[in-house]
């Protein structure tokens, strides 16, 4: 029996699951803020409400002016351009906290490297029946295109970012990986520059360790990777271009780290090196940051009719005369289906146990799996397994009949393409809205950059799902931000 | 058997193109059954291709003329030497024992999931009726062998046989709607049918013997004239002691000594002969391939 069908009988037998109340991040269970907060508690009274307000309107007004902005999505097939939401109350983690949860994410994108090394290589764990080969060969983001090519150091995932969130308890679960281009680290950084402005006597209470130097070590990652060394590198941001919602960020990036911003045609292959056009001519490129999805990378290999991407890079890549970040391919690590078996992968290439922990999943592929979901629709979570962003799916609690019955026929038709998970009340933290402290949920996600070593960056993007009582977090779906502060000591 | 295969394709644009990325298909591959004598492809304007293997082990070579050009002709030239007299010359398997074999063959390779899980437009789960006709059911208790090729006389009396002509094939609903098709839309017809069996089954294009391109000795009268020989298609099953076996529809027969191959895939998508982008606004009248194989004595 599996840990999750284990889970699943347990709670058909004990009839519906007692309510639970989220955790609370600042407040003890007898509502006095918890220690940690003390400082900053002490900082909010003194300060009072009307100044309060008026440094929320001046953070407002300062991302407002810098330009930092996201793109949602609408159905018109639109952007439409908004100022990035934020709290100005941080989000405060201990170093103890903060000590568990760094070696938890080392130790998985370490295993996921080793994972998807292996998946386009010798298939190990695939013939040791570790995972399901089925899982992988039906994945959508499986790329068989890239087999037996050998990436820089064997790195997948330069950049990643994992999604957390707290239970219950207050235990740190993974909710997701991504591994294929995450975005949001343009964010935290905005985040903390304009708190450091608009609130800098908060910082005085405290030793908050640093975020800002990301773009650093990004740039240092990405030098390691260069095949002509690290100091004759040159290195470009790949953007597909102003209409993609994470163009902010993009620029941003290139801005932070002092290289070039290309689109695909800025650049050439030529006898499987890739070269930028410049004014001066060609100049040889030797690691491509890519935020240009897999499928429109190189129309020479994937999608033909893209023209985002860049003919012969692919080529150029397995010929070793360039790096790829992220490596292509590296989505089907982070395909919601696969994640159910991470905490077994971690085991399998490590022979370590999971430090975090996974939310429980139910695989719709399994038919007993299968059966209870769709008995228990409104109290599940179902998500597409190659979507991202909060698209493609559905939140049992707040759904419509309709929603459901769409859902169940979704999953009769394709169950590889779609898991559950039970609603796990994310946990609560109070910000500032309309001039009053309220709680709203939230999840964090910490960028870990693999260069030479692994390294987390201290942070993260908290995202606060604005709507009183909403679990959504996604900027896309009307999501918010905080500040993440980890403590020294 | 000894071949030499010359082929040329010839694409002019009315207006220069550049920066122009080319892939293609068409070296016949080296195998216990095949040997390459002589092999060599040669582009106009003057381009050094290289080689790689793509993820199903087919040499794929590659060029890319960059500055501004209004014509690409690629050529081959080659000679193969093709070994496989008796496709039926293995140490076959009890029935019985036939599906562990596969699933073991699996286990050892899970790359081969690829040839039993895909499905496209060219190779989709079948229906268990198709018009008035119904394709064979999978019996557990019978050869696979026997039952591919029962599957092959099927197709040739449910489906009239065309020439291969235009490269691109087409879905095979269009088959079964015309109850026409060429060798490709014949050979996903069958690779449908034998990955609903949960058999490997994988595309194969290649080349044939010059002969199978002659007049059919009945119709001599009326068309003297040989068929312009054409790239080829057919479909290989990995048959349990045997290895992959290739099978034709389009003439009924396992592929042996006659046939010549170049490259594998899941369907033809896998597998075209060239795969080209470029930049420019010129465009390109349908290309022009010339394909001539002869038996070398």
């Amino acid at each position: 029996m599996t840990p999750m069908r284990q889970l699943q009988s347990s709670s058909q037998t004990g009839g519906p699951p007692p309510r639970t109340v989220a955790y609370h991040e600042f407040y003890r269970d007898d509502f006095r803020p918890r220690e940690h907060y003390l400082p900053m508690w002490e900082h909010i009274q003194r300060t009072g409400q009307s100044l309060l307000d008026t440094k929320a309107r001046e953070a407002h007004l300062a991302l407002h002016t810098e330009g930092v902005t996201f793109t949602v999505y609408s159905n018109q097939d639109e952007g439409i351009e908004r100022v990035w939401p934020f709290d100005i109350l941080p989000r405060i983690i201990t170093a103890e906290e903060w000590h568990a949860l760094e070696a938890g994410l080392k130790q998985r994108i370490r295993a996921l490297n080793l994972f998807l090394k292996d998946l386009y290589h010798g298939q190990r764990i695939l013939k040791d029946g570790v995972v399901p080969p089925e899982l992988i060969y039906r994945g959508k983001d499986f790329r068989r295109e890239i087999m037996d090519i050998d990436p820089p150091h064997d790195i997948y995932t330069h950049i990643s970012g994992v999604d957390l969130i707290r239970d219950e308890q207050g235990r740190y679960l993974v909710l997701e990986d991504n591994l294929r281009t995450p975005s949001g680290v343009s964010y935290m950084i905005e985040n903390r520059i304009v708190e450091r402005r608009i609130l800098p006597e908060f910082f005085h209470r405290y030793q908050v360790r640093r975020v800002e130097h990301y773009p650093a070590l990004l740039l240092q990652a990405l030098r390691y990777l260069s095949p002509r060394g690290a100091e004759d590198a040159t290195i470009v941001v790949l953007t597909p271009g102003i209409f993609n919602s994470a163009y902010f960020e993009h620029t941003f990036l290139a801005k932070e780290m002092g290289v070039e911003l290309a689109e695909g045609r800025d650049l050439v292959c030529k006898n499987d090196k890739v070269y930028l056009k410049t004014t001066r001519g060609l100049r040889r490129v030797d690691v491509i940051y890519r935020r240009v999805d897999d499928d429109f990378l190189d129309p020479l290999v994937f999608r033909p009719d893209s023209v985002l991407g860049l003919a012969g890079v692919i080529n150029a890549w397995r010929a070793g005369n360039v790096a790829l970040v992220n490596a292509p391919g590296s989505g089907i690590a982070d395909d919601k289906a696969v994640y159910a078996y991470v905490p077994e992968i971690i085991r399998y290439y490590l022979g370590e146990t999971p430090i975090l922990q996974n939310v429980p999943t139910y695989q719709m592929t399994d038919p007993q799996d299968r059966a209870y979901v769709l008995d228990n629709l409104e109290r599940m979570v179902v998500k597409a397994v190659a979507e991202s962003g909060g698209y493609g799916m559905l939140m049992g609690p707040s759904s419509t009949p309709a929603q459901r019955a769409e859902f169940a026929r979704k999953i009769g038709e394709n169950p590889r393409n779609y898991i559950a998970q039970p609603v796990v009340q994310l946990s609560r933290h109070i910000c500032y809205l309309d001039g009053e402290l309220e709680s709203r949920h939230l999840d964090l996600r910490p960028f870990i950059i693999y260069g030479e070593d692994i390294e987390v960056v201290p942070g993260g993007l908290t995202r606060v799902a604005l709507t009183k009582g909403s679990l959504v977090v996604n900027s896309s779906q009307g999501g918010g931000s905080k500040d993440t502060w980890v403590l020294a000591e | 058997m000894r071949y030499r295969i010359e082929r040329a394709s010839r694409r002019f644009f009315d207006q220069p193109v550049r920066e122009h990325h080319v892939q293609v298909r068409l070296a016949p591959w080296e195998s216990d059954t095949q040997r390459v004598l002589s092999c060599n492809l040669s582009i106009d304007p003057p381009a050094e291709p290289a080689c790689a293997r793509d993820c199903f082990g087919n040499q794929v070579h590659r060029f890319a003329l960059i500055g501004a050009h209004d014509r690409l002709i690629t050529r081959l030239v080659a000679e193969v030497e093709t070994r496989l007299v008796n496709p039926f010359d293995f140490e076959p398997i009890p029935p019985s024992r036939e599906h562990d074999w596969i699933a073991h063959s699996l286990r050892q390779a899970p790359r081969l999931l690829d040839f039993v899980l895909h499905r496209s437009d060219f190779t989709p789960a079948l229906p268990e009726t198709l018009g008035e006709t119904s394709p064979p059911t999978f019996d557990p208790g019978a050869a696979i062998l026997g039952q591919v090729q029962g599957a092959m006389d099927w197709i040739s009396a449910a489906f009239a046989s065309r020439s291969m002509g235009n490269e691109t094939p087409a879905p095979l609903a269009d088959l079964i709607a015309s109850g026409r098709g060429g060798p490709s839309e014949l050979a996903h017809l069958l690779i449908a049918l034998v990955r609903g069996w949960g058999v490997p089954v994988r595309y194969v294009t290649g080349y044939i013997d010059p002969g199978y391109f002659e007049p059919d000795e009945d119709a001599a009268g009326e068309s003297a004239a040989p068929c312009p020989q054409t790239r080829h298609a057919w479909a290989e099953v990995l048959v349990p002691g045997a290895g992959w076996r290739g099978f034709d529809p389009s003439t009924g027969l396992l592929a042996d000594d006659s046939y010549i191959g170049v490259a594998v895939g899941r369907d033809a998508a896998d597998v075209p002969s060239e795969r080209s982008i470029f930049k420019g606004e010129g465009s390109a009248a349908e290309t022009q391939v010339d394909l001539s194989v002869t038996r070398l004595e």
